[in-house]
Parts: structure tokens; sequence; C-alpha cells
């Protein structure tokens, strides 16, 4: 079937355990509420020896704050991230726009397995999906959500469960 | 590589652009050739008296321009013989047989700055980035090594067109090049690019990695090829035949002597395309392409630049 197709794309990020890079001279750690402890953890071991540290916590991934914090980050920094997957996300292509590279982006695991779904349809963003199917906030339409995560969106690609027999919804199951 | 997609094209030009360098001019014999991305190479074919070369060269030429491509070949008297034939062998009207343009130095567009090492000939792929480079009005430094008594092709023009953009270091002046400092204090998302030697891309790439520089920002392009090793026996298990590798021959050209055709690229150990299976014998393995638990299992080998360790390797083809 189409969906267990879709579910076994491999495009859902996994999140291995962050490192402090040892070679950086600045090194900037962004969470979206409270830094999780876990950061707090790694802001502590960060000892530069000649770099700098600093952290901030910034709601709001367009936040002007984090731009200028980001402006200035050097060619050899590194840019620690915590918070919803959404948020790790939308920060880090920022952080690409400017000109940051893959290596110098570290997210941690997401704080909540909370998702983000782009419906196809109407092409809204629903927040806060823990299950599926789920109506879509936009359209209404009772949405499959898929393991396919757009790094772009923070959001995991979605489709109307029932159409090709609106009779046959699928039962309603969790999502990690 | 099949013979259906090489291109036929003429020699309408050679200049010697340095001491050790000239630089030829292709035609097609017929039709238009395609535009290429910049950092592209072709796969030159020669037919040598005693052997057939195919060597890749970067394609200097603009971009844009379908009438026609240039390269240059810088004599390598130790090597194996490609640059040798190209020197003393094609004169002007011959035709040669070139592959279609591949690409695996392309500029990395997203960059906010370009920084680009050359060392000798290894301008060459720069040249094609230079006239985009100018169209977009993208950032750029070009900083370029050579010794004016082999190699510095076109140093004067480079030097006149883009000022201070450009900075030669001819060693046979004394000039040097402080590789650290031309690294240090760039702004972020600045991408570096090195063309020449190993001992070059060694360098840049170790600086790098000393002053915490992403490693996915430096590029590099060898201008390699492969090297020339001791003669051995290869025998093709499913076809059941036995060839022999000579010293300054590649296991890739032994096959495609044999009209066996394996699929490459680069034949530089580089891209990855000519991959094959080895069933017998231990392979000397000389390409960047493997990773080492790959290497370590000797299940495979990328016959464009490895070759046997032994007398003997059994391939399953
Ligand atoms: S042809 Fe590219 S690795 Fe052999």
């Amino acid at each position: 079937m189409q969906t267990e197709q879709l579910n076994g794309v491999a495009s859902k990020p996994a999140y291995g355990p962050v490192e402090l890079n040892p070679k950086s001279s600045f090194h900037l750690f962004v969470a979206e509420q409270l830094l999780p402890k876990a950061m707090e953890c790694l802001y502590d071991a960060c000892q530069p020896n000649e770099g700098r540290k600093e952290k901030a916590v910034v709601e709001d991934a367009s936040d002007p704050e984090l731009r200028n914090l980001l402006a200035t980050f050097p060619l050899n920094g590194t840019l620690y991230l915590a918070g919803t997957e959404p948020f790790l996300w939308r920060v880090a292509s920022h952080a690409r726009a400017l000109g940051l590279c893959p290596e110098q982006i570290r997210l941690m695991a997401p704080v909540t397995r909370e998702r983000h779904l782009f419906c196809c349809h109407c092409h809204t963003i629903t927040e806060g999906v823990t299950y599926s199917p789920y109506a879509c906030s936009g359209c209404g339409a009772m949405l499959e959500v898929t393991d396919h995560f757009s790094r772009l969106h923070g959001a995991y690609f979605s489709f109307q469960a029932n159409a090709e027999d609106s009779a046959d919804m699928p039962e309603q199951r969790e999502v990690n | 590589m099949s013979t259906i997609d090489q291109i036929d094209v003429k020699v309408v030009a050679i200049e010697q652009v340095a001491p050790m360098i000239k630089a030829f001019t292709l035609e097609p014999l017929k039709g238009e050739l395609t535009p290429f991305s910049a950092g592209a190479h072709v796969v030159v074919e020669m037919d040598g008296s005693e052997q057939r070369y195919r060597n890749a060269y970067s394609l200097m030429s603009d971009p844009n321009d379908n009438r026609q491509y240039q390269i240059a070949v810088r004599l390598q008297e130790t090597s194996r013989g490609g640059s040798i034939y190209m020197h003393d062998q094609v004169a002007l009207g011959d035709e040669l047989k070139i592959s279609p343009p591949a690409n695996l130095f392309a500029p990395a567009w997203r960059a906010k700055k370009h920084i680009l090492f050359a060392g000798g000939v290894g301008i060459t792929p720069f040249l094609s980035y230079l006239p985009l480079f100018k169209q977009r009005e993208v950032e750029f430094e070009l900083h370029y090594l050579f010794r004016s008594h082999q190699t510095g092709a076109y140093s004067a023009e480079l030097a006149a067109e883009f000022g201070d953009q450009c900075c030669c270091y001819d060693a046979d002046q004394g000039k040097r090049c402080d590789i650290a400092e031309v690294m240090s204090g760039q702004p972020l998302g600045t991408h570096f690019y090195i063309c020449g030697p190993e001992s070059l891309i060694e360098a840049v790439r170790a600086t790098a990695e000393e002053m915490g520089i992403p490693a996915s920002a430096i590029h590099w392009e060898e201008f390699a090829g492969a090297k020339p090793g001791l003669p051995f026996k290869v025998e093709l298990s499913r076809q059941g035949i036995e060839l022999d590798v000579a010293a300054d021959s590649s296991l890739l050209e032994a096959l495609e002597g044999a009209e066996v055709d394996i699929p490459n690229l680069c034949r530089a150990g580089v891209c990855g395309q000519c991959v094959c299976n080895v069933t017998e014998g231990e392979v000397e393995h000389r390409d960047s392409y493997l990773s080492d638990t790959e290497k370590q299992s000797g299940q495979v080998i990328m016959p464009c630049v490895s070759r046997a360790a032994g007398g003997r390797l059994v391939l399953d083809i």
C-alpha cells in the first residue's frame, strides 16, 4: 500500500549525541525555551582556550536577535541548537543561508516528539501533532502522517488518509 | 565509456602557454559542443603507437561557449605518456576523440566568498570559474602558485584582468604563498578550492583542520590520474580470460584494451564509477573514493588508479 511505502521513506532525521567542536573560536548555544539540562551540561563542559562561548534563548526561529548573533559568526564557529524539531530545522536553515556548513550546526534531540505537518493539499502547516491521521488545521482533511521530513519547512509530509475510499479511515496510531 | 558518447573534435590551435604547458583548442567535426558547467573536464583519447591513452583534462574555456573547448596539458616526463603524446604527437588539424564533459569540481554556489588556490597547471578548472564569478559578481580571491621556468600560464593576463583579486606566487622568483595568512580572518560562508599537486592540497587541508574551518568548505581536485607500477596479470572470471597489465598502463586501460567497457568519469580514483569486484588477489589501493573499511575488505578495486599488490588479481567480470 502507498502509505506503507511512504512511511518507509527514511528522511526522518536521526539525532546522535552532540559533541563540542574543540577547534571552534566561537560556540553559540541556542535554545527555544529554557536551556535543557543536556545543553547546560554541554555549555559548562565547553572551555574554549582562546575562543568565546555564548548562550541565548530565542523563542522564534526568525528572531532578529538571533540573526544578529549569527551575522558576526566566524568561519570556524559552531552553533548548538535545542528545542522542538521545527525550531531546530528552521534555525538551521537560516544559518545555512548565512553560510554555515552542515557540520557547524549541531542539533540536540528534539525536546518533544510533536510534529509539524505539511498538508500537501492546502500547504498549511499544522502544529503539535502526535498521532495519525490528524485533522489539517487548514482544510480539515484527515491527514496520514508520514516520516518524510522536509528540512526546509521543518515539517512532515502528509496527505488525505482516506483519499481512495472515504469509508476507509485508518485506525488512529501514535507517531514518534 | 561507450564510444557512442564520444565527440570527434579537431585541433584548431596549439599554443605554448608556459615552458611546460601547451593549450589546445578543440572544435567539433560536426554540430556544436554542449555548454558545460564550471569545473568540468573531458577525457581525451589518444591513440599512441603502442597503447591508447585516455586522460582527463579540465575545460578552461568559457562554459557558455559551445563553439570550442580549450584544455591545457602539462608535460609530465615521468608519467605514463599521455602528456608526452599530447605535446609531441598532436599537431594542428589532428582529430581526437573526447568524452562529453563531466563535472566533479563545480563551485559551491551557496558560498558567500570563494578562495581559489591554483598550483601550476591547476589553474585550468579555475579559468572556467572566473567568467561566471564575474558575471554573477561573487566575491573571490585567486592565489596562483607556479614556477615560471615551467608553469605559470596566463599569470600576466589574470593579474591584469583581476588586479588585487589575483595574487601570483612565482617560486622561481622566490615568492611564497603564506596559506595560513590567506585562510585566516575569512568571513562566514567562505569556501576554498584547490587544484594542484597533492602537496598543495594537503597543505591547505591541514591548515583548515588546524584553524577549525569546516571540512565541507574545502574542495579539491588532484590532477593525478594513474601512476605506473609493477606489471601484473588479471583474470576475468566470468569471461574466462586473462590479461596482462603493463607497468605503465592502468588496469582500466588494460580492460578497455580488451574491449571490456567499464563506466568511468574521472580516471583518477575520485568519482566511484569504475568500481569492480575482486574475488582473489591483493589490491594496492590508490584511490580516494573507497572507505578504509572497503579497502581493508579487499573485495573491491577502482581500476582507474589501483593495481594488484602481488602478481595477479581475479575480478568478477
Ligand atoms: S573512474 Fe572515477 S574512480 Fe575510477
